[in-house]
């Protein structure tokens, strides 16, 4: 495993994160060694942020790097990291606030999870399409609005009523929605940032194994 | 000539109340102010899609809003402007009856719409008649038209509030610092990619900025016939839970203290609307003289610990929460604003945290407008 590439990606150092890929992606190194590495690297990131030595600017920096690095490597690569399952991911309709999304989407990347990103002002119905196709263990729905709040509830319902409720979990998140509104949307679990999601996939896949 | 109608009996004890407030001095009572803007709409049962597109009605909508829900002391602002509301975050506007349906209330399209080069562009041009090109081309807004029609809602929510003796609590101008309009246009993630990867240019662009940006809020303030109260700073990207310190004290702090130091050169208190979390840096602002600033603030940083650090030197405005609004019972209103209003101090203003949630409920609003009386 490159430590370099490591410690470049724990660092925020694009240019070296990318030149360090080139090289190893040169020298024969096989893809997933390499985002080993870079997830190796992602989990010194989020160590940082906890210590409060980095904020959200370096989390949302090294979103970016580990998508830029993802590109370098390929869907199929990166897929195939995703080794703990599957989220389909967006934030609720009529609500636009993505950065949490993106920073939910990075962290699990980064942890092995695939992540299916629908984006932003999301119906329900395209969260149903996207469930039918990738069968993923987990659905993440985010929402800072409290006027969509009925909205997460509608799309639950409407996941509920496609017959894909079975064997799903539904993780909510976003600022203001709490317990409280967890339960009124009916959602599994609430999660106050990236990390309970991760921890989720992570027992599972402990319990499964 | 004109001739002016005598002054409703409650404006002056309303204005007095929000004064010492301000100064902190004692009030007669807490003042209990509120932002509502598509709350309006839902609440009298009027057309969003008038509202989000047409300022004038929207003034109406908000002080018959007022008018029916009698109690408060000012109100936030005059009017709704949707479109410019957008345009200072140098994004696009998705509104009811033009790109949504009726009774939806206004949305942000935000996307990148600014590129890398546009930095030096606006070094080149100056900031304001960059702004007003992005505005034609990348948001199909033309201010030369819209500006007019901002000022007549503007115009005429003072009126109208005057005439139902409600204060108006303050007047937003633009994006407050660089940072908010164009971490809008670029987007958050490629406008984090720039200040880590080409810092220099981004600062570039706010140095150009921030005089332009002073200077509109000047002339706003000598076009007006009377001075505001306060003066309106938005901030939500620029708070210090989104940037680290050494981002914060480069890109946020200077050019926060040029303009509010530019704001109490025109004696008016500047209105510190801060979104998020800003824990860590509240010590900066102790350097304001006593009374000059109001920090509002929307549930996410803690109100006590801004008291704690803050409370002798300014006034605070919150903050009760948008869910607790939209969906607890009264009692549970009524019991946060009383323990607000009892442990908060004489420099303390009640409202809702950020505006009021178009989905409060009324019983809910009444009672926060209980608890100041007692
Ligand atoms: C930035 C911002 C915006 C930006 C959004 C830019 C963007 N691309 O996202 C813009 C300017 C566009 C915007 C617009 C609006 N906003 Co806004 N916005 C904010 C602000 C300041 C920060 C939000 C943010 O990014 N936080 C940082 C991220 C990292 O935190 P987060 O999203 O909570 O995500 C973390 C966790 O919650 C969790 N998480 C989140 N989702 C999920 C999902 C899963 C599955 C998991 C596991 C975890 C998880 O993990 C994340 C990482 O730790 C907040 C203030 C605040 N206190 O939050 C207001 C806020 C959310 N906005 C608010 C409002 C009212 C609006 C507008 C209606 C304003 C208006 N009148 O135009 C519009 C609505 C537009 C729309 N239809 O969506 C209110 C919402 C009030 C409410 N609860 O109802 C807030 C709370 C401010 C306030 N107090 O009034 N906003």
């Amino acid at each position: 495993m490159s430590s370099a590439l490591s410690e470049a990606m724990a660092d925020l150092n694009e240019d070296v994160v990318l030149s360090e890929i080139d090289r190893l992606l040169g020298n024969g190194t096989p893809s997933l060694e390499i985002i080993a590495a870079l997830q190796e690297g992602m989990a010194i990131v989020g160590k940082r942020f906890e210590e409060k030595d980095y904020y959200l600017s370096e989390l949302i920096m090294s979103a970016e790097i580990f998508n830029e690095a993802g590109k370098k490597l390929g869907t199929e690569a990166t897929d195939a990291a995703g080794t703990l399952g599957t989220l389909v991911l967006g934030t609720v309709h009529q609500d636009v606030h993505d950065i949490g999304k993106n920073i939910v989407r990075s962290v699990l990347a980064s942890h092995g999870v695939k992540v299916i990103d629908l984006g932003v002002d999301v119906p329900a119905t395209k969260f149903v399409e996207a469930i039918r196709e990738h069968r993923p263990a987990a659905v993440g729905i985010s929402c800072l609005l409290t006027t969509c709040f009925g909205n997460v509830k509608s799309c639950i319902e409407e996941i509920e009523a496609a017959g894909l409720r079975d064997g799903l979990k539904i993780l909510v998140g976003g600022g203001p929605l709490d317990e409280a509104a967890g339960r009124y949307v009916g959602a599994d679990l609430v999660c106050k940032d990236a990390m309970i999601a991760v921890d989720w996939f992570k027992t599972r896949a402990g319990a499964a194994a | 000539m004109e001739s002016f109608p005598p002054p409703h009996p409650e404006f002056f004890p309303r204005l007095a109340r929000l004064k010492a407030a301000l100064a902190l001095e004692k009030p007669d009572r807490t003042p209990v102010i509120s932002n509502s803007d598509t709350f309006c709409v839902n609440h009298l049962g009027a057309s969003m899609a008038r509202f989000s597109t047409e300022p004038v009605y929207s003034a109406e909508v908000i002080m018959r809003s007022f008018a029916a829900l009698p109690g408060f002391d000012a109100t936030e602002m005059t009017s709704c402007v949707p479109d410019y509301v957008g345009a200072i975050l140098m994004a696009r506007m998705l509104v009811a009856g033009r790109e949504l349906e009726e009774g939806r209330p206004y949305m942000v399209d935000e996307s990148e719409r600014l590129s890398a080069d546009d930095y030096d562009r606006i070094v080149v041009m100056g900031w304001r008649p960059f702004f007003a090109s992005y505005c034609k081309e990348k948001l199909g807004l033309d201010l030369s038209e819209y500006v007019p029609k901002m000022m007549a809602g503007a115009a005429a929510g003072a009126k109208l509030a005057m005439a139902q003796g409600l204060p108006v609590f303050t007047l937003p101008v633009n994006g407050a610092i660089p940072l908010e309009p164009l971490s809008g246009g670029r987007s958050m993630g490629k406008f984090m990619r720039d200040l880590f990867k080409t810092p220099d240019r981004v600062q570039a662009a706010m140095d150009v900025m921030l005089p332009e940006m002073i200077a509109e809020i000047r002339e706003v303030l000598a076009f007006l016939p009377v001075k505001p109260l306060t003066v309106f700073l938005g901030v939500g990207r620029g708070s210090s839970g989104f940037l680290s310190p050494r981002f914060w004290e480069r890109f946020v702090w200077p050019y926060l203290k040029a303009v509010i130091e530019a704001i109490h050169a025109e004696g008016i208190v500047a209105n510190l609307h801060f979104e998020g979390d800003w824990e860590r840096d509240l010590h900066f602002f102790r350097e304001f003289p006593k009374g000059s600033c109001v920090f509002a603030c929307e549930h996410t940083t803690d109100i006590f610990k801004i008291r704690d650090v803050l409370g002798d030197r300014m006034c605070i405005k919150g903050d009760v929460p948008s869910p607790m609004l939209a969906f607890s019972a009264p009692d549970e209103v009524y019991t946060y604003s009383r323990k607000l209003i009892e442990e908060m101090g004489d420099g303390f203003i009640l409202a809702p945290a950020c505006t009021m949630p178009p989905n409060a409920k009324i019983e809910n609003v009444e009672a926060m407008l209980a608890a100041v009386k007692g």
